[in-house]
């Protein structure tokens, strides 16, 4: 298990300068002349030169992209010249509103998607799999803004319900934000729950479980469900990712002051480096998400620790 | 005394062109005490029979079109309810292979002490002393290491043999051994069917034990039904039936199993007759081997040889028997 | 003509693919016609006849510059098949070369194109397209770029993943002892054998693509208006979401239907080609039968 712990560590390595090198790449990729399109036409050439030196512009790429890592380690993300505040500042203010909307699409997501999709794989046969089935592909084909929309609609304009916009009503504020997002992908959860039962429910342990005159229910929980949920939960690596993307939109909708709507408005305000931290940000925790993903999955798959590591273990999905 | 009765067993897959008769119409009994062997190529039926009686065959996908299993006065298969009173309590089940037997993230221990506490309702301390003891019984040597070990971290002999003490755990009337061990090499196989031979008599157990090896059902099984296609082609006495077989398709095992024993070249069976080809014959109407029956004669295609009871209690199905006995020759091989 | 007959009775057997293929069908028809199908320009304004509600002339309704939402919805599916369908085109190829390449020489390069790939893959996907367009500009083929660049990466695993599973069957050993070179081998055995779960992938990753352009658009990233993209559409109802909801109605139940659509298909087909699937029988167990 150490073993296994400190080879995926070091294969963070790699990821880790793969993302920083992408992420400062952003800066030299913007057609014309990144701090003209940021601070106008008719900015004065004094700052004009700052904010260039500032950007790390002066300098050529591979120092930038080095400056950029060094940053890091110091908790450094730039500095944001339409804010006028360093970039780690501005995020962290934003995290909470994020965070509490993730937690509440998680518990939905998992309260949903996963009994939904091992009662459909225990019914498959009956009409009421049939149905969460076939419920499950049309909630999945909802983009989480467009949920959002409908969901605002409905049941906070029609009905009244929940708060349809802003964060100042507590929790409740986070209700149907967090219904917008965790719904569509606990319908993902419930699609692989049911696959992967259903392919358990086949595997040879489960018919000898039953032989052994084992209850049912023991059967489905303590044999089926655990060997079920191991490729469930390997995916969850998947939400944050998805998560990460939906903030903006779902945010944006909501009018909550979170990373997404941060996303949104330093897009409008041309905030590159605001933009930049965010997207490292995020790929950090979702890299880290995936680490610990597999650190779980390695306990509870005594299989794992002594086979993968290393070659074909799948980053993200 | 039978302490098992099957009565007329039909049992079919539903494919998507047309159903597959696995198990067509066969009627079996157990008796107290013995060990009857269900012998046949692969193919022919003998682990459908097997999880039928168990009542597994919906869990594995299949129909029960007909048929009664009789234990203790009832027939369990009449509800699911009688089958959760007997399985791994009275009647137990040894599949063919043991790795994929067991689940993959429990310990081994776990997974037999969870029987004990479940049908014996045993203690946490009673279940790990009745564990030890248990995995004892079938001759492992470490049996508290054993159980706190993995299936991916034990070998496939070690495994079988806790899937025996398994089957043990309950002190159960009837083990039904799918072909046990019959994937690990021939000396583990026959520790595992000795050690299986020992308890049976130990414990005065009764054994339907499945094998697709003459030797084996020869050497461990009072009785034995020869099954083909479904059917059952001949049944008797062991010794009877491996000494002077009557069915054809006895005969030609008998022959394989022969050339093999002594390393011969020519190859025994009859006209051969890959499974692919047996798929596409239409519902036999007639005798299911006649397709291969060297002795195949019009009658055979046509209809269904009825199962005749011979003198020294031998179950024969078979048209030339039949012929044999209408000319007034019974016997005429004997 | 049994080949035809065939694919009937197959549509008839799997329904997902029956509903899938049929509203694929109806949005592709409706994306081709769509000059014979919308009774106005999409961008022809009439401000007398600003925000009406749906029914009489205006079917759909129209939105705050009188604009006709059918005409607007039925010109929306161009731009996100056309989108979805270069995305994949080009994602697919770049994937499929790379992917290949991997799996089949393996050693360095497929090391180098792996890791590669996992630093894409690392990313949110749709955040990266928006941070990366956000830099680039919007646009139509900035958007195809970027999207591009951020999922050939899940397209080169795939194939990769395929490619070794089907290098190591025997019937490449025998390819290769009777004389097929690389090229060939890759070309007319290995190619052909590892598209089935890629072509079930590609037809849910177009409802992906998708809905990533509705919502690039949507946030001001992609088409930009007066271009009658869902998403545009979909940011321009947000300001009458409560006082014109059909302006938020129609694309979003068009951008709903399109990626149901492709995301049965792809279903449909997985189911299809998956033969496991069809095989599956699933444990039942307990009081209803037996
Ligand atoms: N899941 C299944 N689906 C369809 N047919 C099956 C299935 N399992 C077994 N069969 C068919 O049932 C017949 C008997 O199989 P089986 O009892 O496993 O044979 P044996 O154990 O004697 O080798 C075979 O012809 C086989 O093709
Ligand atoms: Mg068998």
């Amino acid at each position: 298990m150490v073993r296994f712990i400190v080879k995926r560590l070091l294969a963070l390595i790699p990821i880790l300068l793969g993302i920083s090198f992408v992420s400062s790449m952003l800066f030299y990729i913007v057609p014309g002349d990144i701090v003209t399109v940021m601070l106008g036409q008719h900015v004065d050439p004094l700052t004009y030169a700052n904010v260039r030196k500032a950007l790390g512009l002066d300098l050529p790429f591979w120092e930038n992209f080095i400056r950029f890592i060094q940053g890091v380690f110091c908790g450094d993300l730039g500095y944001s010249y339409i804010q006028q505040r360093p970039v780690n500042q501005i995020i962290l203010e934003a995290v909470p509103v994020s965070v509490k909307m993730g937690i509440m699409a998680l518990l939905i997501n998992i309260i949903v998607g996963i009994p939904a999709g091992i009662l459909a794989a225990i019914n498959d046969k009956r009409i009421s799999g049939r149905v969460l089935n076939s419920s499950s592909i049309i909630i999945f084909s909802f983009p989480a803004f467009i949920a959002a929309m409908f969901m605002q609609l409905i049941l906070g304009v029609k009905l009244g319900w929940f708060p349809v916009s802003g964060s100042e009503k507590g929790m409740l504020s986070y209700v149907l934000p967090g219904l917008a997002l965790g719904l569509p992908l606990s319908a993902v959860n419930a699609r692989l729950a049911r696959a992967s039962m259903l392919e358990v429910m086949t595997q040879e342990y489960i018919i000898s479980a039953i032989s052994r005159g084992l209850p049912y229910r023991r059967v489905i929980i303590k044999h089926g469900l655990r060997n079920a949920l191991i490729p469930v939960l390997t995916n969850f690596g998947m939400f944050v990712g998805a998560f990460m993307s939906g903030f903006v939109l779902t945010e944006t909708v909501f009018n909550l002051p979170g990373m997404g709507r941060l996303v949104f408005s330093a897009i409008n305000a041309r905030d590159f480096p605001v933009l930049r931290g965010i997207l490292f940000i995020s790929a950090l925790f979702a890299v880290l998400t995936n680490l610990l993903v597999d650190l779980i999955y390695a306990r509870l798959d005594p299989r794992i620790a002594t086979v993968i590591v290393g070659e074909n273990t799948d980053a993200a999905g | 005394m039978e302490i098992l009765k099957v009565n007329d067993l039909t049992v079919y897959f539903d494919t998507r062109c047309r159903p597959v008769k696995a198990v067509d119409g066969i009627s079996f009994a157990l008796r107290r005490g013995e060990t009857l062997g269900i012998v046949g190529e692969s193919g022919s039926g003998k682990s459908v029979t097997a999880l039928t009686v168990m009542g597994l065959a919906q869990s594995i996908g299949a129909r029960i079109v007909s048929g009664e299993v009789w234990y203790d006065g009832k027939n369990l298969l009449s509800s699911q309810d009688l089958y959760r009173q007997v399985r791994g309590k009275k009647i137990s089940y040894i599949p063919q292979e043991a790795a994929p037997a067991l689940n993959p993230v429990l310990q081994v221990g776990k997974q037999l002490g969870e029987m004990l506490s479940v049908h014996l309702g045993l203690s946490a301390g009673d279940v790990r002393r009745k564990t030890a003891q248990l995995l004892e019984t079938v001759e492992l040597p470490q049996p508290e290491l054993v159980a706190r070990l993995y299936p991916h971290q034990l070998s496939g002999g070690i495994l079988q043999r806790v899937l025996l003490a398994m089957a043990l755990s309950c002190g159960p009337d009837i083990i039904i051994a799918d072909e046990p061990a019959s994937s690990l090499d021939t000396t583990i196989q026959a520790q595992i069917l000795r050690l299986l031979g020992t308890i049976k008599a130990r414990e005065g157990l009764s054994l339907i034990l499945i094998a697709h090896d003459l030797g084996v059902i020869y050497q461990n099984c009072d009785r034995v039904l020869i099954m083909y296609g479904g059917r059952i082609m001949e049944a008797g006495l062991t010794s009877q039936i491996l000494e002077n077989p009557l069915h054809p398709y006895t005969v030609s095992l008998l022959e394989t199993y022969r050339c093999l024993e002594e390393g011969m070249k020519q190859p025994g069976l009859t006209k051969s007759c890959p499974p692919a080809s047996r798929e596409n014959i239409p519902d036999a109407l007639g005798c299911v081997f006649a397709y291969r029956c060297q002795r195949a004669m019009d009658i055979c295609f046509l209809k269904k040889a009825p199962s005749l009871t011979l003198d020294d209690g031998r179950t024969v199905s078979c048209h030339h028997l039949l012929h044999l006995r209408q000319d007034g020759n019974p016997d005429a091989r004997m | 003509m049994p080949p035809v007959r065939r694919f009937i009775r197959i549509l008839l057997t799997v329904k997902p693919l029956l509903w899938g293929t049929m509203i694929a069908a109806v949005i592709s028809a409706a994306s081709v016609l769509a000059p014979l199908i919308s009774p106005v320009d999409p961008l022809a304004q009439d401000l007398s006849a600003s925000l009406s509600a749906p029914g009489g002339q205006w079917i759909l309704g129209t939105d705050a510059l009188g604009r006709d939402v059918f005409s607007r919805v039925v010109y929306g599916s161009r731009i996100s098949l056309a989108f979805a369908f270069w995305v994949l085109t080009l994602s697919l190829l770049t994937g499929t070369v790379l992917g290949t390449v991997a799996g089949y020489f393996g050693g360095i390069v497929d090391s180098v194109i792996m890791r590669v790939s996992d630093i894409f893959l690392s990313f949110p996907s749709l955040l990266l397209a928006m941070i990366i367009t956000a830099f680039t500009g919007p646009g139509m083929v900035n958007l195809v770029g970027v999207f591009v660049v951020v999922y050939w990466a899940v397209f080169a695993r795939l194939i990769r993943g395929q490619v070794i599973s089907i290098k190591s069957m025997p019937y490449i050993d025998a390819a290769r002892i009777a004389g097929t070179g690389p090229f060939g081998i890759i070309t007319k055995h290995l190619l052909p054998n590892c598209f089935s779960p890629v072509i079930a992938y590609g037809a849910m990753m177009m409802g992906d693509f998708i809905i990533g352009e509705t919502a690039l658009s949507f946030l001001g990233l992609g088409i930009q208006p007066p271009k009658p993209s869902w998403g545009v559409m979909l940011a321009d109802a947000r300001n009458y979401l409560f006082t014109a909801p059909w302006l938020m109605l129609a694309p979003g139940f068009a951008v709903l239907i399109t990626v149901l659509g492709f995301n049965l298909l792809g279903d449909g087909l997985g189911y299809l080609l998956n033969p496991k699937q069809h095989e599956r029988v699933g444990v039942s167990y307990g009081n209803t039968e037996g």
